[in-house]
């Protein structure tokens, strides 16, 4: 209240004296300007007198300012400086003051005073002074501050009575009020409730406020209620997330394991794969080795082999001709011979004969042997099977008086092959078929050729006297005959193998027991 | 405060020094009352206005004429030096008593001789000149102003009726130390 109070009168106090101050000063201003409108209105009347040097009428002129109280003195001075006129009249000349001062008006020495040039047109015709006291002032100033003062009084009074009236019915309610909310705040207690008094606004605002904290407090039950849930969900939650962590541990390690051995078993796939590797190189290191030795063994044997064909080739080349001596020879001996020699010296020439001949063919076949061997002059062209056949069997008739059927199939009847292989082949199949024919029944032979799986097959079927089974494993080797009662060199076999399996083709022998042969060329 | 010393106090001062050294002058040649009189009648133009038609231009002259004999010397030129009014430099004219007056704005009278007095006044009727003299009976012939001495003091006399039918204005604050005369009509 003091406070209150003490404020009031401060804020008073200093208005009071800012309105003061300022009044004052606006008084001060509007009193000078009166003084000046005063002195130049008097200046603009007294140029006539001053011209027309009119003592009488200046100072009529200048009696007027008797009007206002507070002027002092008034002087009229002409144009050299000298006193013409004065107000009151008979001033003392000695005190008059000195008006080269500057022209205006001011406050000087506890007076307001004004200097003046009277001017009529352009032409300046003299000097008017003007004093005045600041009477004026003072009164006014006494005035004021009594006003403020009175005022000042009677609003601190109004002041402190208000104060205690409202503080009465609004401060004391108002702060009872905060302090219950201040209480309530602080006990965190919203049970507690503040005293109506009234049934003004103020009264109101309580009941309001109590309403507002019945709210709070309902608010606040169903808050904790709500809380406590909340807390029992989130144990039952975080029991919960607690059991899943602990299985996904366990997963977690399960697969932690399993990654262990995957990795163990990578491991030794790896160290396997490497082993396989290594080992692989070896082999392979190996069967170069082989292979190279392999091929070193082969080109021997090839070399052999040439060695081998060219001795055949030499051989029977250079056996040809001795024996060819031999056989002319025996011929002009047994000519030389024919009538002189004995009957069994003949013979022995015949036998002689025989041999050479047999030994002729042998070298003969070697000699074909060795031309099948080395190939020559025989390249492949397109040959008719009906050709070959016809010219195989011009070849057989003109040797041999037999009756031969002969039935061929040719569903295929051209083939690119060597000629001369094929003549061969065919001539010694059907030589065989012929030579070992059996004795009971006329030769038949069929000849076949037919597609299978690509290849042109050639079919020689005779009803000869078959080959033993025993025989079989030596059927196309060198130099092997299974009958003797018939002339053969036993290589005739040897040499279609060797024909047919130089062209990729090969050669295979169907029994049909002693019934016959079936031969079955793959071209 | 410079601006006031320009415009007011050194003219004020030029105005004084001037006026000392014609007085000093004019104390060795005249008699004080013609002093006076001249500058009276230059003083009558701040206080009189001429209708626009006394003033062809802006700076036509205005002039002071004289007409009788010249009591002035050279004092009349001298306080009229470097004047003006309203941008109306001063000039002085002098007449012979039998010219024809014309285009003048202020006239000195100085005739003592009555129909020679008239004559001049009534010429001057219709032109808007203001007549002054100092001879007796001056406004009853017809004048406007005239001088008198009061109490040894030069004082004057106004016909206002005189110098309004003449369309000259005469300022009340120079009505106000003259006489006024009023003549009765015949």
């Amino acid at each position: 209240m003091t406070v209150n109070l003490l404020t009031s009168g401060a804020v008073l106090l200093v208005t009071g004296l800012a309105f003061f101050a300022y009044e004052l000063y606006n008084f001060r201003q509007s009193t000078l300007t009166k003084l000046s409108s005063l002195g130049e209105i008097t200046a603009a009347n007294s140029t006539a007198a001053l011209a027309f040097d009119d003592l009488t009428a200046a100072n009529e002129i200048l009696a007027a300012l008797h009007a206002e109280q507070n002027i002092v003195s008034a002087i009229l001075y002409d144009t050299l400086g000298q006193p013409f006129a004065t107000y009151p009249i008979g001033l003392d000349e000695a005190e008059l003051p000195d008006i080269s001062q500057k022209i205006g008006y001011r406050f000087s020495r506890g007076y307001m005073e004004g200097i003046q040039p009277v001017i009529q047109g352009s032409k300046s015709l003299g000097t008017l002074y003007l004093r005045s006291n600041l009477n004026a002032l003072w009164e006014r100033f006494q005035l004021y501050s009594m006003v403020v003062l009175v005022v000042m009084g009677f609003s601190i009074l109004i002041a402190y009575l208000l104060s205690l009236f409202l503080s009465k019915s609004i401060s004391r309610p108002i702060v009872s009020l905060s302090e219950t909310a201040t209480a309530i705040s602080n006990r965190q207690d919203y049970s507690v409730r503040a005293i109506k008094e009234g049934n003004d606004e103020l009264g109101f605002l309580t009941d309001a406020f109590n309403h507002m904290l019945g709210q709070i407090q309902a608010n606040e039950q169903a808050l904790s209620r709500f809380n406590k849930d909340l807390e029992k969900k989130v144990a039952e939650r975080t029991s919960a997330l607690e059991i899943s962590l602990k299985e996904q541990k366990e997963a977690e390690r399960e697969v932690f394991e399993k990654n262990k051995q995957l990795s163990q078993a990578l491991d030794e796939l790896q160290r396997t794969k490497d082993k396989l590797v290594s080992l692989n190189n070896e082999l392979e290191q190996r069967v170069e080795d082989r292979t190279k030795e392999v091929n070193a063994k082969n080109q021997e044997l090839e070399k052999v082999n040439v060695d081998l064909d060219n001795f055949i080739y030499t051989a029977s080349h250079d056996l040809k001709s001795p024996i060819s001596n031999l056989e002319g020879l025996i011929g002009i001996v047994k000519e030389e011979l024919e009538d002189l020699a004995e009957p069994t010296h003949v013979q022995f020439l015949n036998m002689m004969e025989i041999s050479i001949m047999k030994l002729k063919n042998t070298i003969v076949d070697l000699a074909e042997i060795t031309k099948v061997q080395k190939n020559l002059e025989d390249n492949a062209e397109m040959v008719s099977f009906k050709q070959i056949i016809h010219d195989v069997k011009e070849d057989l008739m003109f040797n041999k008086q037999t009756a031969v059927s002969i039935k061929e199939n040719l569903e295929v009847e051209e083939i690119y092959y060597p000629a001369h292989g094929l003549r061969s082949v065919l001539y010694n199949l059907l030589s065989n078929a012929i030579k070992y024919r059996s004795g009971e029944r006329p030769v038949a032979i069929n000849i076949d050729t037919y597609q299978e799986n690509g290849s042109v097959v050639l079919v020689v079927e005779d009803n000869g006297l078959g080959i033993e089974q025993k025989h079989l494993p030596k059927l196309f080797s060198m130099f092997k005959r299974f009958h003797n009662h018939v002339d053969g060199t036993g290589i005739g076999l040897y040499i279609i193998k060797r024909i047919v399996e130089n062209q990729g083709g090969e050669i295979k022998y169907i029994s049909k027991g002693d019934k016959g042969s079936i031969f079955k060329v793959y071209l | 405060m410079p601006f006031l010393k320009i415009t007011l106090l050194y003219p004020l001062l030029a105005i004084l020094l001037n006026y000392n050294m014609a007085l000093w002058y004019v104390q060795e040649h005249l008699p004080r009352h013609y002093q006076v009189k001249a500058a009276f009648l230059y003083n009558f133009t701040q206080f009189v206005e001429w209708p626009d038609n006394s003033f062809p231009s802006d700076t036509t002259a205005l002039v002071i004429g004289l007409v009788g004999e010249d009591p002035f010397g050279s004092f009349l030129e001298e306080v009229i030096q470097g004047e003006e009014i309203k941008g109306h430099p001063l000039s002085i004219r002098r007449f012979e008593q039998d010219d024809e007056i014309r285009d003048c704005h202020i006239l000195f009278i100085n005739l003592l001789d009555d129909a020679k007095l008239t004559k001049v006044l009534d010429s001057l009727k219709g032109q808007s000149v203001l007549t002054v003299g100092d001879a007796p009976g001056f406004l009853e012939k017809g004048g406007m102003i005239r001088f008198i001495a009061v109490d040894n003091k030069i004082q004057f006399q106004i016909n206002p009726d005189a110098s309004n039918s003449a369309e000259l204005k005469i300022s009340s604050k120079l009505l106000r130390l003259a006489q006024i005369v009023t003549l009765q009509n015949p």
